[in-house]
């Protein structure tokens, strides 16, 4: 669950950014004719809900409802109780509750206009069937509606990444524990802390706001030349880039082989983890993560970074670690 | 880099005699359970905030935000993960014959369901399996018809064994040291992230896997407990917390509020309503007991006290529940009518807004046993005060 500090919409950015993204989603739906979207989160993956309103999906599930004209309505199964936080750190201020979600978003879109679901694959199916019966075939499926525009960070956000991740790589750089690393985050302002620790590899995804940076270190014999091996593929990475180019032009010591992964920060969390697309466009921020396999050892070490027109800007890589 | 002995792995070590006796024990209790249904196999589905039952069956802390454990017939597992380091978890846990990361195709998934020939699917979580993945798995099984199994593995994981008794056990350790760590921080000034930043470095530095948590800080305005904010704490706040650290999957839990300075009337009044509350839900907690019971007993106290009314769901929404794999299974609530088996973890808490002095927690996590019940936490059941820890 979400435990870290959770920064109220106008300590992230200015109402005009907030106002700004919701025009522009509005706008899509009036290109695709649709007079109401449907977002779904959970806990562990919220993020085009906390991109648009700043709702935090500490726990359990709901569902956003955009209209095309309007304030968005969240309804979900969370008490009412929390309503008053969720108004006071949310740019929005309709909230519905209850066991039955469906039956919630039909009193709030009502018999008429057509309805866009929001990557409806990975909506829970039962889920996604009440909400196809309680519409009566005024739904369609709008994949990436919202994630299209995220992929993007803004140029407030752009300064979030850089000074996160600045402390992300400072915390990796101390040789901590997890619990230093946590102690370190979490401090600084994150949502959340995620660690993944396998042998003697340890990876940390942090969010701060609606922001996701992943950065991984290794202690292990192979570390360093996992480490010059990421370096070399940071050297790379430009528009276009893909992980198979970028896993040739690199060398690594005989005897190893290494795999190499490119993840787009709409994959850090959620089922984004089992989509096979990445975009390595100017201005996405994207992983690499590099697995480096020998005879008795293996060594992960990963970084993330903003693809700039020409190249790309590390974000948690400490100066001198590539 | 170098030296990181002192971090906590999650890691599950190779199997022993009892890991392994105890994964034969789930085993036998899955397939009765799955031959009352008339299923032929059991998906376990796990999307990354509710894994319970992919950890029950692997017994491996899976971090892929999607994963399956899946039951033939046979009792043989096989389990699947979107993260590639979870493939080394599971085996090192060395509950599941095969493991397998899944990519966008599914195609592992879909070529081992394929291969078993199955008539009637259990799925548990069947509720939360993504649209996309269902029609996979859809096409994977045929014309086999799906069911649910989320309410029987509720049920089979209700009732722990010693084994994962054990594993509360510390978890109510590492309760006890986070709890002290929270009123040891306290002190006006103090935002609340940072209690929670200090918190969960204590919990991780005690071996906890994970954390589940909510606070909140202020006075009687506070009615209900959140993630924690930049509020900056004042003289006399009331600090309340349910920490729940998990330790080898197992979630236990402690609730508990503090003052910071000394405790004010409404403050220490408050306590006295919540204590009796809580004891009186303990009084009557044993094997067989029903969760409705427990309930009953809370809501008594606050009804004769005058305060019944704040035992509705405007303002609590559950007496206690029950802890294991998932930190809120079985709720303690008026109209649950399960019955507590010995061996069962609850926390009965009376968690409750009142005007006394707002929302107010104090709860006690016990083990069910066949005359009353087994205490986990070795903390006072007190109003603490930061005051009184600083002395």
């Amino acid at each position: 669950m979400k435990r870290g500090l959770v920064l109220e919409s106008t300590e992230l950015y200015p109402r005009e950014e907030w106002g700004g993204r919701l025009e522009r989603v509005q706008d899509e739906l009036g290109r695709l004719g649709a007079d109401w979207a449907l977002v779904y989160g959970d806990v562990s993956a919220a993020d085009d809900i906390a991109y648009l309103v700043n709702v935090c999906v500490y726990w359990n599930e709901g569902v956003l409802a955009v209209p095309q004209v309007g304030e968005p309505v969240f309804v979900t199964k969370l008490s009412p109780r929390v309503f008053p936080w969720m108004e006071r750190t949310s740019t929005i201020g309709g909230f519905r509750s209850g066991p039955d979600i469906a039956k919630n978003l039909s009193a709030i879109v009502g018999t008429e206009g057509r309805i866009a679901v929001v990557d409806d694959v990975r909506w829970p199916a039962a889920l996604l069937d009440d909400v196809t019966v309680a519409f009566d075939g005024r739904t369609a499926p709008a994949p990436g509606l919202i994630s299209w525009f995220r992929a993007t960070p803004s140029d407030t956000e752009i300064v979030m990444l850089i000074e996160t991740g600045a402390r992300l790589g400072e915390a990796l750089a101390a040789e901590p524990s997890i619990a230093a690393a946590e102690l370190a985050m979490r401090t600084y302002g994150c949502t959340d802390v995620l660690l993944d620790h396998h042998g003697t590899a340890i990876e940390i995804l942090v969010q701060y706001g609606p922001l996701w940076l992943r950065a991984g270190r290794d202690s292990g014999p192979l570390s360093e030349a996992a480490t010059a091996a990421l370096g070399q593929a940071a050297a790379m990475l430009r528009p276009g880039s893909t992980a198979n180019g970028l896993a040739q032009a690199i060398t690594t010591p005989e005897g190893t082989r290494v795999d190499l992964t490119l993840v787009s920060s709409l994959q850090f969390t959620g089922p984004g983890e089992l989509s096979e697309t990445v975009t390595t466009d100017a201005g996405t921020v994207v992983a690499i993560v590099v697995d480096l396999i020998g005879t008795d050892a293996a060594a992960s070490v990963s970084d993330t970074f903003l693809v700039t027109a020409d190249g790309a800007r590390p974000l948690t890589a400490q100066n001198g670690e590539l | 880099m170098k030296g990181r002995s002192n971090m906590s792995t999650g890691l599950a070590l190779a199997p022993t005699d009892l890991d392994l006796a105890e994964r034969d024990l789930r085993t036998a209790n899955v397939q009765a359970a799955l031959a009352g249904l008339g299923a032929d196999a059991l998906i376990a589905y796990g999307p990354a905030w509710r894994r319970e039952n992919v950890r029950y069956l692997l017994n491996a802390p899976v971090r892929g935000d999607v994963s399956l454990a899946v039951m033939d017939a046979a009792g043989q597992i096989t389990a699947f993960s979107s993260r590639s380091s979870d493939i080394q978890r599971i085996r090192e846990a060395g509950w599941a014959a095969e493991s397998f990361q899944l990519d966008g195709s599914l195609a592992a998934l879909v070529e081992v369901l394929h291969g078993m020939a199955v008539s009637k699917v259990a799925i548990a979580h069947l509720e939360l399996v993504p649209a996309g993945l269902l029609r996979a798995l859809r096409t994977a099984i045929g014309s086999a018809e799906i069911v649910s199994a989320t309410p029987l593995l509720d049920t089979v994981r209700l009732t722990k064994s010693a084994w994962e008794l054990d594993r509360h056990r510390t978890g109510a350790r590492i309760a006890d040291l986070g709890w002290k760590r929270f009123v040891e921080v306290l002190e006006p000034g103090l935002p609340e992230f940072h209690i929670t930043a200090e918190v969960e470095a204590t919990l991780r530095a005690a071996g906890a896997d994970d954390n589940f948590m909510l606070m909140a800080s202020g006075g009687d305005e506070v009615r209900g407990m959140v993630p924690p904010g930049n509020r900056v704490l004042a003289e006399h706040d009331l600090v309340r917390t349910e920490l729940t650290p998990q330790f080898g999957g197992y979630w236990t839990q402690i609730c508990r509020s503090a003052s910071v300075g000394t405790p004010t009337d409404g403050q220490r009044k408050s306590f006295d309503l919540f204590n009796e509350a809580l004891h009186a839900g303990l009084d009557v907690v044993k094997a067989g007991v029903t969760c409705h019971e427990v309930a009953r007993a809370e809501n008594e106290v606050f009804e004769k006290l005058g305060f019944g009314e704040y035992c509705g769901s405007q303002w609590t929404r559950v007496r206690g529940h029950n802890l294991g794999l998932h930190p809120d299974e079985s709720h303690i609530a008026e109209g649950n009518h399960t019955v507590l088996p010995a061996g069962a973890v609850v926390i009965v808490h009376p968690n409750t807004y009142t005007p006394l002095a707002g929302y107010q927690v104090l709860g006690e996590p016990v083990i069910v046993t066949e005359t009353g019940y087994e205490r986990l936490l070795t903390t006072d059941v007190k109003l603490f005060s930061n005051a009184e820890a600083l002395r």
